[in-house]
């Protein structure tokens, strides 16, 4: 998908809230080597920890420390528990029974698009297999966050998913968009169950034409979600603060929760979830 | 004894009653917390809080006759139906040919309207039968049929 059209929001923001709603145990892995999603959560101290701990994306893909930018370690060792490497940013319940966690992103992880050696790179798409497969054991959901281009990284996030959340903004490109993102599926030979969000509506506000066009399409109408993600200052980067949007205590942060509230159930439904 | 302000958050740990021993204890503890983590436990606890009340509501909402269930999707589907000024009885026998259609199914297969249960509780039942989202995009291919304006250049295929 395109760049902006929501990804981070929706793995932080969203499933924030669906943590919160149906107690579930979820784990954010930032997949962009931009790190938006750590970036709006973590605060940059505790992201240089992290880092200095080797608590990153980079331990999906092969052990650390990595010892050069062009060579990808191999390993027949298990890969780290999430519990290893993540963040523990929420939890619930004497013993965490529910608990948000973050697998934090790293810049390094464009190595992977540097690397053009296909031996090495398979050998990182095992590992991170093995990875996403311990994890299902200890997790609910696991929220792969990609970058928008379809890259090895994110070849290796959907060989690994059960289910695509594909946000599009209510403009002409990014509705041209799902199309080609359902066609990759097919040349990739993954099978995903594909839901569409709206996001960037004015609250209220009626359908456009490309919404419109959208909804009513025969192949991705029926899997577009009913609930829109509004344009609120709450959801967008502010300098001043390191969190979720929905914590914040400013006018209209109810009005969002409770919208983002609906979505998190049409989302929690979609994936069998029961309470 | 009017408080200051800035101390408004103390008046919940004053209302715990804690003794003095528990009040040294908490203080130390909290000390020792950098501001971030102090910042995350009171989330934390502020998710539990809601929770518990949450979930009184939402065993409030259970027992109600018309649960809140499906509730966006009936707004934005009885919005649709003013839209298109149509009785209701009118706009179930649309949404039904649609369904059947969008489906491929014969309209004897999706739920029949019952007036004198309403549109919700149609709308309760028919979202047991299909997606919500298959639903509403029944619902609005009605509304694109009466509307042929609103085409745009580049087509999604």
């Amino acid at each position: 998908m395109k760049g902006g059209v929501g990804k981070t929001t929706i793995s932080a923001h969203v499933m924030r809230v669906l943590y919160h709603r149906w107690q579930k145990r979820i784990l954010l892995i930032d997949l962009d080597a931009q790190f938006n999603l750590t970036q709006t959560i973590v605060r940059q101290s505790d992201y240089d920890t992290l880092l200095e701990e080797g608590k990153n994306i980079i331990a999906t893909f092969e052990p650390t420390p990595s010892n050069d930018f062009f060579q990808i370690k191999k390993s027949d060792q298990p890969p780290p528990l999430p519990s290893a490497i993540g963040k523990r940013i929420r939890r619930l319940g004497r013993n965490d029974e529910s608990h948000l966690d973050l697998i934090p992103g790293s810049f390094e992880l464009m190595k992977y698009s540097m690397i053009d050696d296909g031996k090495q790179l398979k050998s990182a798409a095992n590992y991170f297999s093995r990875f996403i497969s311990q994890a299902r054991a200890h997790y609910d959901l696991v929220i792969l966050d990609c970058n928008p281009s379809s890259s090895f990284v994110t070849k290796c996030a959907l060989e690994n998913s059960t289910h695509v959340i594909s946000p599009v903004r209510p403009d002409k490109y990014s509705i041209l968009g799902v199309g080609m993102v359902d066609k990759l599926f097919t040349h990739l030979g993954v099978d995903v169950e594909h839901m569409v969000i709206f996001n960037g509506v004015r609250r209220n506000g009626p359908r456009t034409t490309v919404e419109n066009e959208l909804r009513t399409h025969s192949t991705f109408g029926p899997k577009t979600l009913i609930g829109r993600l509004v344009t609120s200052n709450l959801l967008a980067a502010d300098p001043s603060y390191t969190g979720f949007a929905t914590d914040k205590q400013r006018p209209y942060s109810h009005t969002l929760r409770r919208e983002i509230e609906a979505i998190s159930d049409e989302i929690a439904q979609k994936l069998g979830f029961q309470r | 004894m009017t408080i200051p302000s800035r101390y408004r958050g103390i008046t919940a740990i004053a209302l715990q009653r804690l003794s003095e021993r528990e009040i040294r204890s908490l203080h130390e503890e909290i000390s020792s917390m950098s501001s971030g983590a102090f910042l995350e436990l009171v989330r934390d606890v502020e998710d539990e809080i809601e929770n518990s009340v949450g979930i009184t509501l939402h065993r409030a909402r259970e027992s109600h006759a018309f649960s809140s269930k499906n509730e966006s999707l009936f707004r934005e589907l009885d919005a649709l139906r003013k839209k298109l000024k149509v009785p209701v009885y009118r706009f179930a026998d649309l949404l039904t040919d649609s369904i059947s259609k969008v489906e491929h199914i014969r309209v004897s297969e999706v739920p029949t309207f019952d007036s004198r249960r309403g549109l919700q509780a149609w709308i309760n039942k028919l979202s047991k039968s299909f997606p919500e989202q298959l639903i509403y995009h029944a619902a609005l291919k009605l509304d694109d049929e009466l509307d042929s304006n609103r085409d745009s250049e580049w087509k999604l295929r």
